[in-house]
């Protein structure tokens, strides 16, 4: 169904497109005490202001939406075209109940905010951020297009990014909560468990890379070694700055005695 | 040099907010960061390697709901700049430019968990702002919430320039005395270490993406 089809709205695609812009500040004034509650309804309050004009009910709104709120700012999108969808058919009488916005805001937000943590700050920035590395790391001694790094790892993890809000934010305006099963058939488990498995590989291939153009001779030992001391190091919870200083103190040590 | 530090904090300050509080594109990784600092500054190619070397290093530093974890961007942001403005000078000897580096990375490491400290405050104070808008909304006044945001987004911007300004401009200043008192042997530990650094920052990847057998799911 193409939006201009549905009959009966009063929010116009250029309020989808207000929603879109307003859900990039989302976190802005987030707080350990309801979280993102204040940026939603900042995201939100256009929409509200427009189909509730006069004041009783749109303070009513206003507070509903100063409740707890918190998931992934991404998925967010879809959370917000949602509970714009919703207050809609409510303000138009279509027999929504205010609870029924918060129970969907708190169900989504929750399920979501688990997707968005694995799929985005696991495994495709991750990912990603790590083509880019291995980029830098084969070509940087003889590349003079090494400043075209940052804009390909931008342009790759934002097209998931981009994608992941546009489609939210139509999708779950238009089905409503229904949208839950065109996230499922998206397949995102297999997304992450191939990025996984190339980026193990882009991995070795980066340390052999390195290993045979770096190092030779007696030497060669202490970089293996310290690749595999660091592994396992930091799988038991040895964070990434204490393993600098192991470093610097044990390269310091050796160095003394020689 | 001051104007060159006051742009680089707040290009530091700009890319901070991407971090949570507007956005999320991603500018504020090390790998876009540094790089940037390094072009602003004429050192594009040092901005690059400290990029990768922090990217890779801070790669399994994730925020898992409320969580909020160390700030990887303000590292990246003192030490590319402090890398950039100040290697030329000491570096005079070309043989411990890797030893230079290292110290202003590890001393530059430990900004991220002090800005941590500072940021969880912030987001504590902010929920006096719901408490505000609570008491606005019973006056009829709607435009508060816009008002908070914008102000709310100002205050991050002024915490991350001010953290920058105050940690690029103590390691312009003392980083190279600090370095110039170091003995040789010491030196020649740090260059070792510098060469090393890429293994460090390929186990955290390493890490990130294997995924032991008996662990099920992803340790985050």
């Amino acid at each position: 169904m193409k939006l201009d089809q549905m009959d009966n709205r009063i929010i116009k695609s250029f309020d989808l497109y207000r929603l879109f812009w307003r859900a990039f500040s989302l976190q802005a004034v987030w707080n350990f005490e309801r979280m993102q509650n204040l940026g939603f309804l900042y995201i939100l309050a256009p929409v509200l202001n427009k189909i509730y004009p006069e004041r009783e009910k749109r303070v009513e709104s206003y507070r509903r939406h100063l409740e707890f709120f918190n998931t992934h700012p991404y998925f967010a999108d879809v959370v917000i075209g949602i509970v714009a969808r919703l207050e809609e058919e409510m303000a138009m009488g279509k027999g929504v109940k205010p609870e029924q916005i918060t129970a969907v805001k708190m169900s989504m937000g929750g399920a979501f905010g688990g997707i968005g943590d694995s799929l985005f700050w696991a495994t495709w920035r991750p990912f990603t951020a790590l083509v880019a590395c291995v980029l830098v790391i084969i070509y940087l001694k003889k590349w003079e297009g090494a400043w075209l790094v940052p804009p390909i790892f931008l342009f790759l993890y934002n097209f998931l990014h981009f994608h992941t809000r546009v489609k939210g934010l139509l999708e779950g305006y238009k089905k409503k909560t229904k949208v839950v099963r065109l996230f499922k058939k998206m397949e995102y488990s297999r997304t992450i468990s191939s990025s996984r498995l190339v980026g193990l590989g882009l991995v070795l291939l980066a340390l052999i890379v390195l290993f045979l153009r770096e190092w030779k001779g007696m030497q060669s030992v202490y970089f293996l070694a310290f690749f595999l001391a660091a592994v396992f190091l930091n799988r038991w919870r040895f964070s990434s700055i204490r393993l600098l200083y192991l470093l610097i103190v044990i390269s310091s040590v050796r160095a003394y005695m020689v | 040099m001051i104007g060159e530090v006051l742009s680089a904090s707040f290009i530091g300050g700009l890319v901070g907010l991407d971090v949570s509080a507007w956005g999320q594109i991603m500018v504020s990784r090390p790998i876009v960061s540094a790089p940037l600092i390094g072009f602003l500054l004429g050192d594009l190619k040092t901005g690059l390697i400290v990029g990768v070397l922090l990217e890779l290093m801070w790669m399994n530093v994730i925020s898992v709901g409320a969580a909020i974890p160390p700030d990887a961007t303000i590292v990246a942001v003192a030490c590319a700049s402090v890398i950039a403005l100040t290697e030329k000078s000491i570096a005079s000897d070309n043989n411990f430019q890797g030893s230079y580096r290292m110290v202003v990375l590890a001393l530059t490491m430990p900004l991220g968990e002090i800005f941590r400290s500072v940021d969880v405050k912030q987001r504590k104070l902010n929920a006096h702002f719901v408490h505000y808008l609570d008491r606005e909304l019973s006056k009829g006044n709607f435009g508060a919430i816009e008002k908070v945001n914008y102000f709310s987004l100002f205050l991050f911007f002024a915490k991350g320039f001010l953290f920058s300004l105050i940690a690029i401009g103590l390691g312009v200043y003392f980083l190279p005395k600090l370095f110039s008192c170091l003995p040789n042997s010491i030196l020649l530990g740090l260059d070792l270490a510098y060469r090393l650094l890429p293994a460090l920052g390929l186990a955290i990847a390493f890490n990130t993406f294997m995924v032991f057998p008996y662990e099920g799911k992803v340790k985050v």
